[in-house]
Parts: C-alpha cells; structure tokens; sequence
C-alpha cells in the first residue's frame, strides 16, 4: 500500500490552493452565486478534472481528483460554490462521461468541461426523499420522444442550470424502473421555481424543477431504459466521495484557526490551549481529519480501479459530517463569543456544515445502510 | 521577432516565508512582472518567446510553467562550474546561451533579483552583447520594424520612446502573486522538454565562470527597518477623512 502523493500530486494540490485562495474567496459571493467566479474556474480548468482529454478534460485518476478536492475545502471558504461545482462535476457530467452513450459525450461533455453549460441532477421530490424510488415523475413513450411530467425538489443549482440529468418513472409497479434522462432547459415545458432560501451554502441556489409535458429525444436517455436505478445508485456514490471530500479540507482549515486561538487567546494569564477542555478538541478535530482522509483515498483507489464503494461511501459520508460538524461547533466554542458573530466565518462555516447529515442521505439512511450490508455480509 | 526571458529562480521560502510550498524554486518577482509584461506583448506581435533560466535543475517546474503560461521555450543553464557565479561571471554565461541561441531581437529581464539584490545582471549582458540596454520599462507597447516602442516610469514622470533592437529591456516592477494557468495548459507543459545546456554545450571558458570568474560575493542580505515617525491627523471628522483619503489615494503626504 502506498499512502504517500507523487510529486506531481503535491504540485497539482499546490496549484488548487493558490488558485483558490487568489480567486475564490470573495465574501461579497458567500451568498449569492458569481458567474464570474464560475468563469474562472471553468478557464482553470478544475470541472474537467477527470474527464479524457478527448473531451477538453484532464483525465486524471480519482485519487488525483480526492486530493484536489480536499484542497479545495481546505483554499476556499465558499462552500456553497463548492457544492455547486461539484454538483456540475460529480453527478450530472459525471453521469454523462461514464453511463451516457457517445454521442450524448460528444454533445454535452465538451459545453460541460468548458463550464459554458451547468449541470444539475434530479433525483428528489416532495415526497420521495430518502425513499427516492417512490418518485411520481414519469416518462411516456411518445414516437422518437418520451414526455415527461412532474416536479423536482430541492435541486441544487437548479436555477443556474441548462442540464438537468432527470430520473423519471419508465415503468410502474409492481416491477417499477426508473430512467435516466437528459433534460436540457431549453426544452419546452421546463421550469424552475424561486431559489429556496436555506440556512446556509448561500452560494449554491436552489430550486424545484417543474416538468411539464417535456418532451425528450430517446438519444437523450442516459444508459439503457429502465436503468435508471443503477445509474441513480452509481451517482450516489460519487457524491457521497467528492461532495464530502472537500469537507475535509473545510475541518483542516476551521483546526487551524482553532490553533491559532488556543495560542494567541489568553485567559488567567495563559493560552486557553493549555487547558485540556480546549485542546482535546482540536486533538478530535486531528483524528477526524486524519480518519477522514484515509477513508477518502481507499474510496478513490476502489474508483479508480473501477470496483464498488457503496459500503465505503456510506461509511466515508456519515463519519465526514459528524466529524465535519463537531469541529465546526467545537472550534465555534473554542474562539467563543468572537465565534458566534457575523465579523467571523465560524458561524457561517456551522451553518453551511449541518447540511452535510441531511443530503446525500441522511445520516440515519447511512446507518441503515451499513447495518444492512454488514449484515448481509455475516449471513 | 525572436525574445529571451532571463529568469532568475529563487528559493519559495524568500517568497513565502510562512508557508510550507511545494515548490523548491519561484521566478524572481521582478522577472515574473518582466514575464507577465512581454507574455502579454504575445497578443499583440508575433513572437517567439524563450525562457533562460541559469540555475539548479530543480527549476524545471517554473520553467515549465512558464511554457504553460504561454512562452515557446525553456532552457536550463546547469552545470557545477556554473556555481557560486556574481553578476560578472553570471552575465557572461548568459551572454554565451543567448549568442547560442541566435538572432535574438529582445532580451527581457527584471530589474534585480531579491536574493542578491545587486541589479547588474542586466547591464552586463548588455555590455557583453554590445546591446542597448534600457532601464525602468513599465510596458511594451509594440516592437516591429527593428524597433521596440516601450514606456518608462521614472520618479516624476512617464516616458514613451522607441529604440532599436537588439536591445536589452529591463523592467522596473515585481509582482509576487503566482501566474493563473490553467491545468489543462500546466499539462500539456509538462509533456514538452526544457533544454538543459552545460559549460560544453556553450564552449564558455571556464576562468570565467561560477567562484573562479566572480569579482564578488554576496554573503546576506538583510532588510533595513527604518521607522517613520508618528504624525498625527488634525481637524475635524470630514477633514480628517478627506487628508486620510488623499494620504491613501497617494494625492496628499503624511507628514
């Protein structure tokens, strides 16, 4: 096993942090999205970070990709445009480059690489969360076309999208099969609804997408009909991979800070470090980072030589968000009453954390999920 | 036209004394505003632009760099008898590669190194070449037709004036901030190959090289902290914020 970064590696991470540190971190755009800075990024290069060149990307391994990606968390305090990136990256043109046929490639992924064109994935509805299967969306074959209807909830970047890789119901129970599609908003009967304020990631915008009577052209079905599960399942795991990644990144740097409290704040005539209320838990926040980490790059390898990671992605998901969560309440209560004000990014850094236990799965799916495939595993 | 980038490397820790970089070697921030100036003088003219780089083969990643923000070539100047070289032996080394290199119009470089902090590089070449050798540029404006048509800032005031090539150009500035390039031009860079020349490769004589040919040594330098005196704004709030805005805005002095 080899646990250390090539040179090119460090150079790659080196190259992310300088790049989002110069231009990332305009705090007039914590809460809104910037095109601008979307533009730069797009011109760096970053979404196509694991794309074949064939296509303008990079076509770097997943473990190269892990590790540009926790720098990322660790260089950019925006979290809510990470998220919007790696919603574009990781399940919409990510879909495309592994399920979708060539010529949905040849159509989409350059547009997509080059950040002239944004993507968004559709999965949820109002009463089909956790229990995504139950969705009501459907698909009706219609000639050389299937016409869509229903509405999408909660969909991130959705009022920023011009690509939404929907999945719809293509047949119904008892043998019920869901399909991908790709859904351009350009399309006839596509809407998205007013961005829905949340507690936090301000930066990514969110919104339902209305399906009305959308009429689709076959090409544009992702993989085959009816195989929308598979796809929804493999989207899921790179999502719960390189969405929390960053998340790691996040936790190094809110330690940081936590350090440099413990050091500089004095109280009694001494560093609030030195007492071990204090220290303990930028000792936890270390483990959680180191644990994190090792769990990312396991993940990467299995991805990289093209094996399963739902069990791992599970594990690797719920463990970020409790540890990214508990270090941002920890360090929240480390730099105390500085901490809780708007002058400081901790509160921000809180608030966009305590999403990461709700998307993706929630926590409790995650336990469910693991309970499950350990189980099956001792049987 | 056909123009030579000298470009001095220096140690990433001079650069970034608080942070721990990957990097061994960063360009010179003087030669990187050098860069950056004549990089954008691509957009306007057709030209060649190649990066000569006299140090340790660790900064073939700078240099590398320097392809991927858009220069045609890189070359190295490494070899032992190359070490401990002032600005006397220096300048004769880099006058040898660009002999070497042939029909060079322009020679581009900063106006001093912040590690030796001498500024003589850039007359020596130009003494050695028997080129002209102008100081204090701010931009290339354009050069065709054997000549550069450049703008100088001097104390007190901006000077626009056209010379003839070959010419060295040494530009008055420095910027630290790195050079955004993308990832995908930082990878198509790195595929391409840095030219490495020795002392044989520039038949140079080896009296005149590294301890054997330097005049002098530059054993530290320090910065000198010179402490301004406390002034103190007078009047009353509008005042005081319109002098502070002129202090700001370089209109009015502190004093």
């Amino acid at each position: 096993m080899e646990f250390s970064l090539t040179k090119e590696q460090k150079e790659f991470r080196q190259e992310i942090i300088d790049f989002a540190r110069e231009n990332l971190n305009d705090s007039r755009y914590y809460e809104e999205f910037s095109m601008d800075m979307w533009k730069k990024v797009s011109d760096f290069g970053l979404l196509g970070i694991t794309i074949g060149e064939e296509y303008g990307g990079l076509g770097e391994s997943y473990e190269t990709a892990a590790i540009a990606f926790e720098s990322l968390g660790y260089a950019c305090k925006n979290n809510g445009f990470i998220f919007v990136i790696n919603n574009h990256i990781w399940v919409s043109q990510n879909i495309i480059y592994l399920y979708g046929s060539k010529e949905l490639k040849d159509k989409y992924l350059p547009v997509m690489v080059e950040g002239k064109k944004i993507g968004a994935i559709a999965i949820t509805e109002a009463e089909a969360g956790s229990d995504a299967f139950s969705m009501t969306t459907n698909a009706v074959e219609d000639g050389d076309y299937y016409v869509l209807n229903g509405t999408k909830m909660f969909i991130s970047n959705g009022p920023i999208a011009d690509i939404f890789i929907v999945f719809a119901v293509t047949k119904e129970a008892p043998d019920k099969k869901v399909t991908a599609f790709v859904v351009e908003r350009s399309f006839e009967g596509v809407s998205t609804g007013k961005d829905i304020e949340k507690m936090g990631l301000g930066a990514c915008p969110t919104s339902e997408l209305i399906l009305n009577n959308v009429r689709v052209p076959k090409e544009n079905v992702i993989g085959k009909l009816n195989s929308g599960g598979n796809i929804m399942t493999g989207a899921i795991e790179w999502e719960r991979c390189f969405e929390f990644a960053p998340h790691i990144g996040v936790m190094q740097r809110v330690m940081e800070e936590s350090i440099k409290q413990a050091n500089g704040r004095k109280q009694f005539g001494k560093p609030i470090g030195v007492n071990q209320s204090v220290s303990h838990k930028i000792a936890e926040m270390e483990v959680g980072i180191e644990m994190a980490r090792l769990m990312l790059y396991k993940i990467a390898w299995l991805k990289d030589n093209k094996k399963s990671a739902y069990l791992e992605t599970s594990i690797f998901k719920l463990f970020v968000s409790e540890n990214y969560i508990k270090a941002c309440r920890d360090a929240m209560q480390i730099l105390g009453a500085y901490g809780y004000t708007k002058e400081y990014d901790m509160e921000r850094e809180l608030r966009d954390a305590l999403a990461c236990s709700i998307y993706s799965g929630t926590n409790e799916m995650q336990k469910n999920t693991i309970y499950n495939m350990a189980n099956a595993r001792c049987i | 036209m056909k123009i030579v980038i000298c470009i001095k490397p220096i140690k990433s820790e001079l650069i970034y004394p608080n942070e721990s970089r990957v990097e061994d070697f960063l360009m010179n921030p003087y030669d990187l505003y050098a860069f950056e100036k004549t990089i954008e003088l691509k957009k306007l003219i057709d030209c060649k632009i190649i990066c000569l780089c006299m140090g340790p083969m660790s900064s073939k990643a700078l240099l590398q760099k320097a392809i991927a923000a858009g220069a045609d070539e890189s070359i190295i100047l490494n070899d032992d008898m190359f070490r401990g070289s002032d600005t006397v032996a220096t300048s004769y080394i880099l006058a040898k590669a660009i002999e070497k290199i042939g029909n060079v119009d322009m020679i581009v470089c900063g106006r001093r190194t912040i590690d030796g902090e001498t500024g003589q590089v850039v007359y020596g070449i130009g003494e050695r070449l028997n080129y002209y050798c102008l100081p204090d540029a701010a931009e290339i404006l354009d050069a065709q037709d054997s000549a550069i048509k450049v703008k100088q800032v001097k104390e007190t005031e901006i000077i626009i004036g056209k010379l003839k090539t070959p010419a060295v150009v040494a530009f008055y500035d420095f910027v630290v901030t790195q050079p955004q390039i993308s990832l995908l031009a930082l990878k198509r860079a790195k595929k391409k190959d840095i030219i490495v020349w020795n002392a044989a490769d520039l038949e140079v004589d080896a009296s005149k090289c590294g301890l054997d040919g330097s005049k002098t040594k530059v054993l530290n330098v320090q910065k000198e902290i010179v402490k301004k005196p406390k002034s103190y704004i007078e009047g009353n709030a509008e005042e005081k914020a319109e002098l502070l805005y002129n202090i700001i805005t370089g209109k009015a002095h502190n004093s």
